[in-house]
């Protein structure tokens, strides 16, 4: 059928099917601002404006175009992103800014742009917004953009772009955008209970703490472009929704893949009839196990060799949880894949399931992975995928010693990273038969080096193309379903895309590690730890990928935040027959947190302390060895490590004050008379988390000057969102004496640029960060040689410096990067000067922070409520206190979900019930908590410009602190998450 | 995937009717899709050969006539808000109660009608509107026009077009309680009162598979976000609640 829609004032007649969605038709019309987040309307990254009544300008309404169909749309008139710039190409000497409108500019310089892809939809709601209500209140603002999730921000930055802008468009001058950030204070720390003042030891060395002298903290650096708030590299093309995600292309032949699940939590397939799939016209490939080499292999994107166990194959004769693999189609359109799907017959032997880990690893019961050639399983015929045992010192002999000694046991559960672009990936041969994939991935060259041998072609004929990626939060580290897509393209010569639905994110693709986790420590009678026992049950799902590393990383955040003289850690990760759990932010620790800082919780009040005294009599501080560290690597034998910078102290500081920690004593706040049934509470939580894997990440950079004195920096590190390429960028311009605009960017793609571990275990701006850095250096000292000898009248190098885009010497003298460039290439010594750096580290130095909320909790419905949360970071030099503000809000509001509302849920057969936005909730704008976030700087001696990690240590803390928070306002110890009102009810008696 | 052979544009009452009758059960009713084309593309659907579209049947005005506030069923929860002052209690009431059913951008798509016709377990609006006496009018297969009061849930399941919705004024005052995971999720439970000249009436949601009047016994269900025992424990505490604000 025929419908009429004018687009951004541009009349448009094409042909739909009666079931197309507008969202593929305006596609179609190379508007690509509207993003498929998912097939319900919750996610509202597909939000148009639309009326069908043009003349009247004020009835335009917001409306997702993913649960519109295309013929319901006939006669309209729609507005999209791409009219709120139409400038197409910036002219000449244009600034990077020009044509945006106000909201685009705002949501640039605010830091409000992560990953992008819910951008387009929020700039709609807000520019309806304003038209609307000129001086909007922060609630309304909030209550706009509601139905646009972003995974991404926490909104605290989208919603103050939104206000700055209508202060903007009033005429107004909007206030500097608030980022707190302080520098550590050198002189005091937080008294204790007692009133005693704790300066600085007064010894060098501590023999009984394991103390010893290191470099002292330094003051802040003096920078121009490190340590600024500069705007992201990439937010101008994502304010104007520009097609760079990798569904954002179209190519010649191009087919649509898809994947049937297995509707059985565990079956042997016993046959599988294709033929009434493949007679459909414009089916071009239905694959099974049958029609695809079996070769076995670890999913998780990680360093070669990948951690054990090795138990996958693309397609296998047996499925082991709903939503398994079994069998692959690539045909004409979506609707034609989807009809193949649903005319694939599979005969099935329904299997006996197991759902819990306990029942997994008891005796007797079933086996999910009987296949005779997995590998390296720990114990298959008891579902142990992997067992970790490590200890430090006699825990047992410790605690026999202890004065006190306190056994806790906590619960953890499924969630999932919920990116808003889904898994997405996109194949075809280039023109040398080399098999190009264009993946929404964090780790392309793991991905390379995975598919090659499930596909059968050597490494160097497949080329990994990462573009802007929507978000991952781990889910995206992982060789998901870029085998499959490998697998369409070769069998049918075609480009394919292929795309993961909203349903396949939870049954699919990847989770957060359940567990059960039992804390057995003992203290002396000052309060000081002696020892602490650790033991996890962890649930890996039907495969074993991450299983090893994420459980590893638990007993090591378990067992390092307070120094510990013995410690064990002891864990059986098993298999059962549920999605499979992976890599998600914070890799373990936010299980291991919960569980500790809930028993440091416990066991103050068993012994009668300050449950803050108590953790101060602990922390791990500076100088202090992680003996833990040696014994705990990830997959391997790990490295020595001594702190040398922390600000947890002054985080702690900070973060009461932000809060006003003391009011939690007040009656009047703790029960409000007007509403006996809510309770107040606060709570508190020390994180700790990690800055890269030591010794084993490994990132590289090249940096090559051009004529005109800009810069290429191409980088294999992928910025998933986050930020990095911004970071990077920013110490490259920094060490190379330019602004940050003469920094371009480019990442990443296994063809053009240097390897990189990837976007992961917090490392981009240490690891990657480490080797711009040092790639950067040589760079200037090419440029100072050059210049010293051919420009500056054979000055000594080692005296020039570089600044404001200009060599130097005195102040008198200087050349520019342009005539050096032009010089170094067309006049004398020709040669390109650039320089290709790899960076690793042996060290992997902590960022810390403390976090605290406020909650109300509702004691005649269980309904817990935070009303604010704090968070203060200790995450070394911010090298972009916005960005890394933003990280800390975003990370905190995932927490947030992880604590209250989110949670995979399954019936008895082992289906996830809501496999949905809104029956799973991740926070939305306008139910958020009053959110603080204050950057406590430290410096780093071992990172690039002082900096540590800050993206996952926000994710840590939140759910202890809620439940110490529950805990105070209620006297109920609640042990597992999330405390959703039932639980909590229960708990209340 | 939206998997459809038929898309059809109703001009008239009789136009739907006489497709329905025509294909009896391979067409659907779309008002404004935002559960249909949701179910259909996640194929919880896959039974519909096609859909018929109302946005040509012109249902969705509102009116304020004889003390009595009538909503036509195209009417998008998003548009309730324009009676938010002419219905003076009633109106705040619902303009409250849609606000929890989803953000702006779904409540400027779905419908009352389609709200009415769903009848979900957690819906506020549809508890709001059986506090508030509301009566459905609409059409059978048969061509019969009937109103029915949006209580008598299988006569109102028996309509195959509803035509509008409608309560009485005036509301002296209103109260509403809620338990959910988070502020805006929808509701594990929830409850409303209503008081008005001729008394009070209260309504409640998560108690029973669809929105109940309070003095209806209750049938919880028993699911992910709670269990029955849960669900009969609060019910009557956030009744007390919603009652105790009148």
């Amino acid at each position: 059928m025929e419908i009429r829609l004018t687009v951004n004032g541009v009349e448009e007649s094409l042909e739909v099917h009666p079931g197309e969605l507008l969202r593929t038709a305006l596609r179609r019309l190379r508007i690509y601002s509207v993003k498929h987040g998912d097939e319900t309307g919750e996610a509202g990254s597909d939000a148009i404006l639309m009326t069908h009544d043009p003349e009247t300008p004020t009835s335009y309404r917001l409306v997702n175009s993913g649960v519109l169909l295309a013929a319901q749309a006939d006669g309209a008139s729609i507005i999209t992103v791409e009219s709120m710039a139409p400038e197409e190409i910036r002219p000449p000497g244009a600034e990077m800014h020009a044509g945006l409108h106000p909201l685009q500019e705002e949501f640039v310089t605010c830091g409000a742009i992560q990953c992008g892809y819910c951008t387009p939809a929020q700039l709609l709601a807000a520019r309806h917004l304003l038209d609307q209500i000129p001086d909007p209140s922060e609630a309304q603002v909030r209550e706009a953009i509601a139905g646009v999730l972003c995974r991404c921000t926490g909104y605290v930055k989208p919603v103050a772009a939104v206000l700055r802008a209508a202060a903007r468009l009033r005429g107004e001058t909007p206030e500097p955008l608030p980022i707190d950030v302080r520098n550590v204070i050198t002189g005091g720390e937080w008294p204790s209970p007692e009133g005693e003042e704790l300066g600085p030891r007064d010894d060098a060395l501590d023999l009984e703490r394991k103390t010893r002298t290191v470099p002292v903290t330094v003051a802040p650096p003096q920078t121009r472009v490190v340590n600024q708030p500069e705007p992201k590299v990439d937010a101008v093309k994502l304010s104007k929704g520009r097609p760079v995600f990798a569904g954002d292309v179209e190519m010649p032949g191009m087919l649509y893949g898809g994947l049937l699940t297995s509707p059985h939590a565990h079956a042997r397939i016993l046959s599988i009839d294709t033929s009434a799939a493949c007679v459909l016209p414009g089916v071009h490939a239905v694959l099974t196990h049958a029609d695809v080499p079996r070769v076995i292999y670890a999913s998780g994107g990680q360093s070669y060799p990948n951690p054990p166990p090795y138990d996958q194959v693309s397609l296998d004769n047996k499925v082991r949880h709903v939503g398994d693999r079994v069998a692959i189609v690539a045909a004409e359109s979506p609707e034609l894949v989807q009809m193949a799907l649903e005319r694939i017959r599979v005969e099935y032997e329904p299997l006996p399931a197991l759902f819990e880990p306990e029942q997994a690893i008891a005796p007797g019961a079933p086996v999910i992975h009987d296949e005779p050639d997995a590998r390296l399983i720990h114990d298959p015929e008891r579902n142990i995928a992997v067992e970790l045992h490590v200890e430090h010192e006699d825990v047992d002999r410790a605690l026999e010693g202890a004065a006190h000694v306190l056994t806790t046991e906590y619960r953890v559960h499924q969630v999932q990273q919920a990116s808003i672009e889904p898994h997405i990936a996109l194949s075809y041969w280039d023109e040398d038969d080399r098999l190009v994939i264009r993946t929404s991935t964090q780790v392309p060259f793991h991905v390379r080096r995975m598919v090659a041998p499930l596909v059968g072609l050597p490494v160097r004929r497949i080329r990994i193309v990462k573009p802007r990626i929507g978000g991952g939060f781990g889910g995206k580290q992982e060789m998901l379903i870029e085998d499959l897509v490998a697998h369409l393209t070769i069998a049918t010569g075609r480009p394919v895309l292929f795309e993961y639905s909203r349903e396949q994110e939870f049954t699919s693709a990847r989770t957060r590690h359940p567990q059960r986790l039992r804390f057995r420590s003992g203290v002396d009678e000052t309060g000081k730890l002696v020892g602490m026992d650790v033991h996890v049950l962890a649930d890996t799902g039907a495969y074993g990928t991450h299983g090893l590393t994420v459980q590893m990383v638990t007993g090591f955040r378990a067992l390092s935040t307070y120094w510990l003289p013995a410690a064990r850690f002891h864990c059986d990760v098993a298999y059962t027959n549920k999605p499979v759990p992976g890599a998600f932010r914070g890799y373990g620790a936010p299980q291991a947190l919960f569980g500790l800082e809930q028993h440091m919780d416990e066991l103050a009040h068993h012994i009668g302390m300050d449950p803050l005294e108590l953790r101060r009599r602990n922390w791990i501080q500076v100088g202090q060895d992680m003996p833990m560290a040696v014994a705990m690597g990830e997959g391997r034998d790990g490295f020595p490590q001594t702190i040398q910078s922390s600000g947890l102290a002054e985080c702690v500081e900070a973060g009461a004050a932000a809060i006003d920690w003391d009011r939690r004593t007040e009656s009047q706040w703790c029960q409000d008379p007007e509403r006996p049934h809510i309770r107040r509470g606060m709570g508190l939580a020390l994180c700790m988390h990690g800055t890269g894997i030591a010794g084993l990440d490994m990132g590289a950079a090249s940096i090559k000057l051009n004529d005109d004195g800009s810069f290429n920096l191409l980088v294999g590190a992928t910025d998933l969102g986050t930020g990095s390429d911004t970071v990077l960028a920013q110490i490259a311009a920094e060490t190379l004496g330019v602004p940050l605009e003469q920094i371009l960017v480019y990442s990443s793609d296994t063809d053009f640029t240097p390897f990189d571990t990837g976007a992961y275990a917090s490392s981009t701006t240490y690891i990657s960060g480490g080797a711009v850095l040092k790639a950067a250096e040589d760079v200037a000292r090419q440029i100072r040689e050059h210049a010293a000898k051919h420009l500056l009248k054979g000055a000594d190098p080692d005296r020039v410096r570089l600044e404001g885009s200009a060599v130097h010497i005195g102040e008198d003298i200087s050349v520019s990067l342009e005539e050096v460039a032009l010089h170094a290439t067309h006049q004398a010594d020709q040669h390109q000067i650039m320089a290709t750096a790899s960076h690793m580290s042996y060290l992997s130095p902590p960022p810390f922070a403390a976090q605290y909320v406020a909650v109300a909790v509702d004691v005649e419905t269980g309904q817990v409520t935070v009303e604010k949360m704090v968070m203060a970071v200790d995450c070394g030099i911010a090298i972009n206190p916005v960005t890394a503000s933003g990280q800390v809000e975003g990370g905190m509001t995932q927490a947030l979900g992880y604590a209250l509302c989110e949670e995979m849920c399954y019936d008895e057969a082992g289906r996830v019930v809501n496999p949905r936005f809104g029956a799973y909730r991740i926070p939305a704008a306008h139910e958020m908590p009053d959110m603080e976030v204050i950057l406590v700087q430290t410096y780093e001696p071992s990172g690039p410009y002082g900096a540590k990690a800050v993206a996952e240590i926000p994710m840590d803390g939140l759910a202890p602190a809620v439940a110490s928070a529950i805990y105070d306002a209620t006297g109920a110890r609640i042990r597992q998450i999330p405390f959703t009102p039932d639980r909590v009810l229960r708990a209340l008696g | 995937m939206a998997i459809l052979a038929e898309y059809h544009t109703a001009t008239s009452v009789e136009d739907v009717l006489n497709l329905l009758r025509r294909h009896e059960s391979k067409l659907a009713i779309l008002a404004g899709g935002s559960h249909l084309v949701g179910a259909l593309e996640t194929r919880k659907r896959r039974d519909l050969d096609g859909v018929i579209s109302l946005a040509r049947l012109g249902l969705d005005d509102i009116r304020i006539e004889n003390e009595r506030v009538r909503i036509g069923a195209m009417t998008t929860l998003e548009q309730l808000n324009k009676i938010r002052d002419e219905a003076g209690a009633a109106g705040s009431l619902l303009s409250q109660a849609v606000r929890y059913e989803g953000p702006l951008n779904l409540r400027n798509q779905a419908t009352i009608g389609g709200a009415i016709a769903l009848a979900e377990v957690d819906s506020e609006l549809y508890t709001a509107l059986l506090a508030l006496s509301a009566r459905v009018s609409g059409w059978l297969l048969t061509g019969e026009k009937v109103t029915v009061h949006l209580s008598q849930k299988d006569e109102v399941a028996a309509l195959s077009l509803i035509e509008a919705v409608d309560f009485p004024l005036p509301v002296d005052s209103t109260g509403h309680a809620r338990v959910a995971r988070s502020p805006m999720d929808r509701p594990i439970v929830a409850a409303v009162a209503v008081r008005t000249p001729d008394g009070d009436r209260s309504a409640i949601c998560g108690v029973a598979p669809y929105p109940i009047l309070a003095e209806t016994p209750f049938d919880p269900p028993d699911d992910y976000l709670a269990d029955a025992k849960y669900r009969l424990r609060v019910g009557p505490i956030l009744l007390a609640r919603a009652r105790g604000q009148l």
